[in-house]
């Protein structure tokens, strides 16, 4: 560990009025305890290292500007600057969290624009008309249970009542109205992209 | 005798890069605060 006997307040006078030997004094006499201390809270070396120096850049500064006043307490004042520094990281980081793509990982698999983009929302509009139209060319009671089921989002009980069928039947009108839909998308060759 | 403590961590041991060290030192050299005719303090980089 680096020892000098020089008192902090000696040294900051000093390099205020010239000597640069002292802000390495300074320097070198407390980056071990200052080094721990942003590390401590945030936990990885190159930020540390970032946090470090940009402490040190605002203490020269505020030094060489003379506006530094608190005589006698330079080490609380360092401290009290990197703590502001760590905050202000802290406040970057959540606003800007980072993610870094791997061949296992992709940011772009888990996060996307909930609302759709403009060419998505055509091509969106146009199947949903086109499946539209596919219905059309279902036999009536099937397209009939189908319209209810999928359009009114009316459950198969609610279907059987208002058709005046059973349940079974509606169940069975439905699936065989998904058949023929896959039928005719497969004899046209339709490709419906999502 | 056997040892009851464990080494202190190194980790809180550990120290800046010597480069981040020499940067500070060189910044601060190369940094000079000028005053202006009116009063205003203006920072020099002279690197």
């Amino acid at each position: 560990m680096y020892k000098n006997l020089t008192p902090d307040s000696t040294l900051v006078t000093s390099y205020i009025q010239g000597c640069e030997a002292s802000l390495e004094i300074l320097i070198k006499k407390h980056k071990q305890r200052l080094y721990s201390f942003i590390y401590s809270k945030v936990q990885d070396r190159e930020i540390t290292e970032d946090v470090f120096q940009d402490t040190f850049i605002k203490v020269i500064r505020t030094l060489k500007l003379g506006n530094y006043n608190e005589q006698g307490k330079f080490l609380p004042w360092v401290m009290r600057i990197s703590h502001n520094l760590i905050i202000d990281h802290f406040r970057k980081s959540n606003r800007m969290r980072s993610f870094k793509n791997t061949a296992d990982f992709d940011i772009f698999s888990v996060i996307s624009d909930g609302s759709l983009n403009a060419e998505k929302q055509i091509i969106k509009d146009q199947v949903l008309s086109d499946v539209k139209d596919l219905i059309e060319e279902l036999p009536s009671e099937q397209k009939e249970v189908l319209v209810m089921r999928i359009y009114k989002d009316m459950s198969f009980k609610e279907i059987s009542e208002n058709t005046g069928v059973s349940i079974n039947t509606a169940l069975g009108r439905m699936r065989y109205a998904l058949i023929n839909l896959r039928k005719i998308i497969e004899e046209n060759k339709i490709i419906l992209l999502d | 005798m056997k040892q009851l403590y464990s080494k202190k961590s190194s980790e809180s041991q550990e120290q800046p890069k010597k480069e981040t060290v020499q940067y500070l030192i060189n910044f601060s050299k190369s940094l000079s605060v000028v005053k202006t005719i009116s009063n205003i303090k203006i920072e020099l980089n002279l690197n």
